[in-house]
């Protein structure tokens, strides 16, 4: 999947091309592949998802954004 | 490109999120925000989550529900997250005349930088107002 820019006016296709240019240099446009162990275990993971499915990680991350803005889904 | 939100985090690293999403990881194909990374970091560990998160794993021991929120503790190099050394100029020329906060700046600057794709659980107003002007994929899925 893919964006499909249609209005990236100048400044902003030019700030964009510096930062492409200087996060190819140091290497951060391709994090590092491979395969992926969680450290949790199976009854730990479990507790995750559930957390994730039940709206209680969702009410905890409201909780903190409704103090900060700047991590609200305004 | 994937740049997912702090719910699908939390999810790819605990290996509970869609297969699409966890094919990404491995492959190096997948990114967060240093905002939404930070917004996990405190709901899993603010001093008001406590009682509720406490709820939610009421099946763990005390041990393993330290392991769970000391889970997102390290990033492992499969996640990608780009330097506000040089996203912070993007963020700065998407705000023009536009009101962006922290969170939503940098994800569509990460985004756009990336050509990416947005994966998020909860979709918001601003959200799709940078998906309708810049063509921003943004994808609103079930956590």
């Amino acid at each position: 999947m893919a964006t499909r820019p249609v209005h990236l006016d100048s400044a902003l296709q030019e700030a964009v091309n510096r930062a492409r240019e200087a996060f190819a240099s140091s290497g951060q446009l391709r994090p590092k592949p491979g395969p992926y162990t969680s450290p949790l275990s199976e009854q730990e993971r479990r507790a995750v998802a559930t957390l994730l499915r039940d709206g209680t990680y969702r009410q905890l991350a409201d909780a903190v954004a409704a103090d900060d803005p700047d991590i609200a889904n305004l | 490109m994937l740049v997912v939100d702090d719910a699908f985090l939390f999810a790819v690293l605990a290996e509970t999120a869609p297969e699409d999403l966890q094919a990404a990881l491995d492959q190096g194909e997948l990114f967060t925000t240093g905002s939404w990374y930070w917004r996990l970091a405190r709901a899993l560990h603010d001093a008001g989550s406590a009682g509720a998160l406490s709820r939610g794993m009421d099946n763990l021991t005390v041990d393993q529900q330290a392991r769970v929120t000391a889970s997102v503790h390290r990033l492992p190099p499969q996640v990608g997250l780009l330097s506000l050394r040089e996203l912070v100029p993007v963020m700065a020329t998407l705000q023009a005349g536009r009101q962006l906060n922290l969170l939503t700046a940098e994800a569509v600057a990460v985004a756009v930088v990336l050509d990416a794709s947005i994966v998020v659980t909860t979709d918001s107003p601003l959200l799709s107002d940078s998906r309708a002007r810049l063509g921003i994929e943004v994808r609103g899925v079930a956590p």
